[in-house]
């Protein structure tokens, strides 16, 4: 029934905060190596339900399958070793690690306390973590502590730390929050060099940004599922413009 | 039966009062106040001392112990508190050191042991006071005997509670307190003094503390290293109610309070703290933030 | 000459000097220093536990007092007194005491509970149990509380409250541990036939050694992926697991071993000691413990074991002024606020400041020799 190209299959995911339901009958199908633009207002749910997708928050309703896995509510760290990997909104890094040390933990490849008591020399691969850091602009900073960073940098640093890990699905929350143009650009560049080869979904508002990358776009409303088409129908669509009515259209 | 009961309020409400202040501090400011317990002592000593020097009794000992223990409170807040407010984790730390140094300073009295000068009612001995005659004779309700000194404990802990209540819930500055215990930069940024309120309101709870010694010097002996144990007792009372709020406390320093008296009961008081520890590391499994608390995410 | 030399000069450095002091010292001293080194090993156990895992243990007491009655017991067994009471089984005086009226004079049922004592009878029995009692405290302790998501405030509540509730046990039960009195009287600690006397210089390099061992080992851990792993643990949790790695079995692991190393520091301890005592689940044992990896340097492995060994020290060579004595507890007191106001690194931490500077001046020396030489070349080419 579910097709072994499909890497993301979200039915029905709902949660509810104490009589606040937040998201509810979400359902979504994301194909292998798409990449994938999760649209909607601010309070629309996209961040929660990203937040359930990764066990960040339990559902309280529905079912995550991870290819032919269910992951639906499991612990946030197995989820991520079973190839879901994270970006925050507020860019989360190891402050107080320098920007190699924060890939080398990103990178290793065991995740048990007993695996990984031998030295840091070994099964650390200098190449592959100098190939990520120059592709995110970072291989002139690696010795540097990442609390040092510019929030540009901090961000990218996070985004390589994704990528090292190789996850088969990505999920981005505002990859470019805070970013000015020319950094807007990088980051467009890096992730147009990702499609194909990961499963991306990505929350964003900036449209700019949104036409540059997206195949397809999912649109989220009060917690609901509204939408979802590629970018030209998504701008016909009368019951996306509705919702949006008073808020300027998709710019 | 009923005594067992009677006992399980009285100690929960001594639990409370030492509670109270810990849970107001630890809500709104994130100040881990280990020095809390020696408060707590040093408003037993001022129970003492003015029973020797002032020649006052209990009640009035009361207010007197608030202020000296709120202004010891302001002095600690200014000196060290202050200075941690960006690694919040540390004021563990720092005022442990602070709790090791007030318990020195009784011990010593003040240092003037050093020179030979004893101070009555001071040093590292045994201390006592007596409980105003009013409160010291049982009274018979029929087969049941109450004990007015500890009835007298459980009022004041109500009272003390409910003030706390209302001037949390009914008045500026305790709206200011919440905003400041749900998010520190929106309130200042809302126009609250948010340097000048933590600080009142550790004051408010040192004070609190203070008037927690008054009672227990009634029925417990006053020494200097009273103190530790009831900090313990004080967080693990917060960490089961909730941080931050009231209802948890009261709910919590009463569920303990009866725990103890009836394992007590039927064993002895060494076993009581056994099981109660038991139980708070089951209820923290069970539900890590504690009974009730009001982050709802 | 880089950081990691300098690091490397003061490990070679401390090891030297450890191992060349019974050259200077007679026994007396030497029992005494081999208490402070032992001092020294429990630094090392809290600077894992709280400088590179995050927790703060304020009951370290516990396992250190678990390590010493465990190997106590065994020793309490093997002397004398206990073998001479005249029956099948030795039996420690105490319980003789504290016989229950009526019951068989044998270790299986003098008292209710005595019958623990039975496999104590094996010294290699206590000396297993001096670090496994610990580990299964702590591994006990963390798998309930690290997975909750428990903030570190109250984690280190749970551990105060541990020791004071452990302490209390020990003394209620005065039939089965010796009550307020702790072990006394017990045998010398024997391999092979051969006797550790506490005041000689064997004992003192069986502890030596075995601090040394204990301080190359733990900086190995550190220095090995899951060190790394679990320093980012102690950065931001949350980033760590989204990273695939589970938290709180890296804590439970980590704080199980500063739990042997402090089971290990405890039977140490009774060896050179020669008692057992509730004293060591004294709260202000704890708290001492935490002031010396203040003072040293709580993420400083061998900063806290130097804390150690100087504070405890100094202790002791206070207790001769009758003025210091009384006031040693408010001195340490003061000194702790001070230095987590002002020294947040500790004294490893100022060390590291200085070494960086002194580094960073040794390489700028350097770059100006490069330079000048580089201009010389430049102009004897010119000219």
């Amino acid at each position: 029934m579910i097709e072994s190209k499909l890497d993301l299959y979200i039915d029905g995911l709902g949660v509810n905060f104490s009589g606040f339901q937040a998201v509810s009958n979400f359902s979504m199908v994301v194909a292998h190596g798409e990449m994938r633009v999760l649209l909607g207002a601010n309070g629309a749910g996209k961040t929660t339900l990203m937040d359930m997708i990764c066990g960040k928050t339990q559902s309280t309703e529905g079912k995550v399958f991870l290819g032919e896995q269910e992951i639906t509510n499991k612990p946030p760290h197995v989820i991520a070793r079973l190839g879901i990997g994270r970006k925050f909104q507020i860019p989360s890094v190891f402050k107080e690690l320098t920007v190699l040390q924060n890939l080398s933990v990103a990178a290793m490849k065991q995740v048990s306390v007993f695996a990984n008591l031998g030295s840091m020399k070994r099964q650390i691969h200098m190449d592959r973590l100098a190939e990520v850091m120059e592709l995110t602009n970072l291989n002139k900073k690696a010795d540097h502590v990442a609390g040092t960073l510019s929030h540009g940098e901090t961000q990218w640093l996070e985004l390589a730390m994704l990528i090292i890990r190789n996850p088969k699905v990505i999920l981005l929350d505002e990859p470019t929050a805070g970013m000015t143009a020319d950094e807007t650009l990088k980051t467009s560049r890096i992730m147009n060099d990702l499609k194909g080869r990961h499963t991306i979904i990505v929350v964003e508002h900036d449209m700019a940004f949104v036409r540059e990358i997206a195949d397809k776009i999912t649109v989220m409303h009060q917690g609901k599922f509204l939408a979802e088409g590629r970018i030209s129908e998504i701008e016909k669509n009368q019951a996306v413009k509705d919702a949006y009515l008073g808020s300027g259209g998709i710019a | 039966m009923l005594d067992t009961v009677f006992i399980g309020l009285s100690l929960g409400s001594v639990l409370l009062l030492v509670a109270l202040g810990l849970s107001i501090v630890y809500g709104s400011m994130g100040v881990i106040n280990m020095a809390h317990g020696e408060l707590v002592m040093i408003g037993a000593y001022t129970a003492v001392l003015s029973q020797i020097y002032l020649d006052i009794n209990l009640f009035a000992a009361i207010p007197l112990a608030f202020v000296i223990c709120a202004g010891l409170g302001l002095l600690i807040e200014k000196l060290v508190i202050r200075r941690l407010y960006n690694r919040l984790f540390d004021t563990l730390l720092a005022t442990w050191g602070v709790a090791i140094l007030l318990q020195q300073a009784i011990r010593l009295e003040f240092g003037l042991s050093f020179f030979g000068i004893h101070v009555d009612g001071l040093g590292p001995g045994l201390q006592s006071v007596t409980v105003p005659k009013v409160l010291s004779e049982p009274i018979m309700l029929g087969d049941f005997v109450l004990q007015p000194y500890r009835t007298f404990i459980i009022l004041i802990s109500i009272v003390l509670a409910a003030f706390t209540w209302f001037l949390m819930y009914r008045t500026r500055i305790g709206q200011q307190v919440r905003a400041i215990m749900r998010n520190k930069e929106m309130a200042a940024a809302c126009g609250i003094d948010v340097k000048k309120i933590n600080a009142l309101t550790f004051a408010y709870g040192s004070g609190l503390a203070g008037v927690a010694g008054v009672m227990m010097s009634g029925f417990k002996t006053v020494m200097p290293d009273m103190g530790s144990a009831m900090v313990v007792d004080g967080f693990l009372v917060v960490v089961v109610g909730g941080v931050g709020s009231l209802v948890g406390s009261i709910v919590a320093s009463g569920v303990l309070g009866q725990l103890t008296s009836f394992v007590a009961f039927f064993s002895n008081d060494i076993i009581a703290r056994a099981v109660v520890f038991a139980v708070v590391i089951c209820i923290i499994v069970w539900r890590p933030r504690g009974l009730f608390n009001y982050k709802g995410r | 000459m880089t950081h990691s030399h300098l690091k490397i000069m003061a490990y070679v450095i401390f090891i030297v000097t450890v191992l060349m002091l019974p050259l200077a010292l007679d026994e007396f001293w030497l029992n005494r220093t081999a208490k402070y080194l032992i001092f020294g090993m429990l630094g090392v156990a809290v600077s894992l536990s709280w400088g590179y895992a995050g927790i703060l243990n304020l009951g370290q007491g516990m396992f250190f007092g678990a390590g010493a009655y465990m190997l106590g017991m065994s020793l309490k067994l093997a002397s004398p007194t206990s073998l001479e009471q005249g029956t099948e089984s030795p039996i420690p005086d105490f319980m003789m005491w504290n016989a229950e009226p009526n019951a068989v004079i044998d270790l299986c049922c003098i008292n209710s509970g005595s019958f623990l004592w039975i496999p104590f009878q094996s010294q290699t029995f206590g000396l297993i149990m001096a670090i496994a009692l610990p580990v299964l405290f702590a591994w006990a302790l963390g798998s309930i509380i690290f997975s909750k998501g428990i903030s570190g405030v109250f984690i280190s509540i749970i551990t105060l409250a541990s020791v004071l509730l452990m302490r209390l046990l020990v003394v209620d039960n005065q039939a089965l541990t010796g009550g307020f009195n702790g072990l006394t009287d017990l045998a010398w600690f024997t391999v092979f036939g051969y006797e550790f006397d506490p005041y000689s210089v064997t004992t003192y390099y069986l502890v030596a050694c075995s601090l040394i061992v204990v301080l190359l080992l733990t900086r190995l851990l550190i220095n090995s992926r899951s060190g790394l792993i679990l320093q980012s643990i102690r950065d931001d949790q949350n980033r760590a697991k989204y990273l695939g790695f589970d938290a709180a079995a890296y804590q439970t692991f980590f704080f199980c071993v500063s739990a042997a190393i402090s089971g290990f520091a405890g039977l140490l301890y009774v060896i050179t000691s020669e008692f057992a005592s509730p004293t060591f689940m004294d709260l202000t044992f704890s708290i001492t413990m935490v002031i010396w990896a203040a003072v040293g340097g709580r993420a400083s492995i061998l900063g806290a074991c130097i804390g150690a060994i100087a504070i405890s020290m100094l202790g002791s060579s206070v207790s001769e002024s009758e003025l210091f004595v009384e006031s040693w507890q408010a001195i340490l007191g003061l000194c702790f606020v001070l230095v987590v106001l002002f020294m947040p690194n500790g004294l490893a931490g100022i060390a590291h400041g200085l070494c960086k500077k002194f580094v960073a001046r040794q390489d700028d020396k350097k770059q100006r020799n490069e330079q000048n030489k580089a201009e010389e070349l430049t102009k004897g080419g010119a000219a």
